[in-house]
């Protein structure tokens, strides 16, 4: 029996077949006598909500998953939380599949066997890699870590900070509260636009400082979401907050209008376009979840397209509720050389009509 | 009418990340498919019977798609008009390690496909 001290092992199983949690719950709880803490979880979402809530010593995954199988969210969990200890836990075995998820990082891959004896093997390794963890922690210095990095390890951590990001241009601020990027602002930027731009940026330097809450909360999805949609945008090569493009935004577009706060790097005409990679904005509506308008530009038909976004958000609550699908990122639109985007959420619909060389879909 | 959709989409049956698909035709008929266990063919034609709404809304609003893409957090739903009304729709994965280009090499070609109606 361990002690009440002792720290209780704690482990995720992820599984879409409720029954088997339910089991490995009762058996593995009774075979630690006390000794491990056990969280479930049917599906990934579920499964990265506990991860964010607390840190677990392994996570048990099962294979054969819907929308996401356990091999993709291996992968998943290997970027958004690196070092953390993952097992995969299959029915179904193969040579191949065994290869790829060890290569992915897997720590172990064993086999659901619903024997005493399977029970008690599983059971063993488990509890013999959850005690090997290391408990103490590093010190050191890091070089030429990127932006991403940094975040995450605050997120990860979840920790309240204010990340300060700096060139010879701009200067932006990210702001992390308890894990969760909260907001960013960059000149008169501020949202995920500041937040996207800010991590584009190419090189510069840093410094995290004590949190303070922002007079503005703007930003409320998850990290791992915020990062990767941060990583879809800078390989398109479209940062609003960086020069050096292609393709002009209009001058007295909202991206431009923007860029006003910033200085040009020396050497650069003042009146040369500022880019927003080959991408033209050509209309922006936003509105509160109500339909309030918060911020027109250049909309012909305003009514109509407010009418658009409180039926999108009709439909897309029906999507949601039909599919396995998520919540809803974005709705896109092509039109000729067009790209209509719309994001909606529940305090706040956006439209955004613009123009490429290239329309095509990322 | 079909054959043509068939090939097609039996080309790009292995397409990764593919969940299912779903066709209308410009008579109105629907044929789908499903690669997976947990999307249900009743599920497939109920998301194309929204995503037809989607249209009627645009249309209404002046906007005529040549495209459509509803990005879920863990699905794509992306779905192709022709002017004589065929629409293809495809349910794919969302997945950072998928790439898009071939799932739209599938929806061009089959905007391209010739004189769908007269197959």
């Amino acid at each position: 029996m361990p002690s009440t001290a002792a720290k209780r092992k704690q482990f995720l199983f992820v599984d879409d077949d409720p029954n088997f949690l339910t089991v490995i719950r009762d058996v593995f709880s009774d075979m630690s006598k006390g000794g491990w803490e056990i969280f479930t979880a049917e599906n990934h979402s579920q499964a990265l909500a506990v991860i964010r809530q607390r840190a677990v010593d392994v996570v048990v995954l099962d294979l054969d998953m819907p929308v996401m199988d356990g091999l993709q969210f291996l992968r998943l969990l290997s970027r958004a939380h690196p070092g953390q200890q993952v097992v995969i836990l299959t029915g179904r075995a193969t040579p191949e599949s065994r290869k790829l998820c060890l290569e992915q990082g897997a720590a172990l891959f064993l086999e659901k066997l619903i024997t005493p004896e399977g029970f008690a093997g599983v059971f063993e390794a488990l509890d013999a890699l959850a005690g090997s963890v290391p408990k103490e922690g590093f010190r050191g210095m890091m070089r030429r870590v990127g932006l991403q990095e940094v975040l995450q390890m605050e997120c990860l951590g979840r920790k309240s900070s204010i990340l300060e990001v700096f060139t010879g241009q701009v200067r932006g601020l990210i702001y992390i509260f308890e894990g969760d990027i909260i907001h960013a602002e960059s000149g008169s930027m501020q949202g995920e636009v500041a937040l996207y731009g800010i991590l584009g940026l190419r090189g510069g330097e840093f410094n995290l400082r004590p949190y303070a809450e922002p007079a503005r909360r703007t930003i409320s999805g998850h990290y791992e979401f915020l990062l990767m949609e941060a990583a879809r945008l800078s390989d398109e090569g479209a940062n609003p907050l960086e020069a050096g493009s292609t393709t002009a935004v209009e001058q007295d577009s909202p991206v431009s209008r923007e860029l006003d706060g910033i200085q040009p790097e020396a050497g650069l005409e003042p009146q040369m376009p500022l880019t927003a990679g080959n991408v033209q904005i050509q209309e922006t509506v936003l509105c509160s979840g109500s339909g309030s308008v918060l911020y027109e530009w250049q909309s012909p038909a305003l009514e109509q397209r407010l009418r658009l976004m409180k039926h999108l958000d009709t439909q897309c609550a029906q999507l949601s509720q039909l599919l396995p699908a998520g919540f809803l990122d974005r709705v896109e639109f092509l039109v000729e050389q067009e790209r209509i985007v719309c994001q909606l959420q529940p305090d706040m619909r956006l439209f955004v009509r613009s123009r490429a060389e290239s329309a095509a879909v990322p | 009418m079909r054959k043509a959709c068939s090939e097609l989409l039996a080309r790009y049956a292995s397409l990764p990340g593919l969940t299912a698909s779903c066709l209308r035709l410009p008579d109105g008929s629907i044929s789908h498919e499903c690669f997976t266990r947990w999307l249900t063919p009743t599920q497939v034609r109920q998301a194309m019977s929204i995503l037809d709404g989607t249209l009627e809304v645009l249309r209404s609003s002046g906007v005529v798609p040549a495209q459509t893409n509803w990005v879920f957090a863990n699905l794509r739903l992306m779905s192709r008009l022709r002017p004589d009304h065929a629409c293809l729709a495809v349910f794919i994965e969302n997945r950072p390690d998928l790439a898009m280009a071939k799932v739209n090499a599938l929806l061009e070609e089959f905007a391209q496909l010739e004189a769908i109606a007269e197959l």
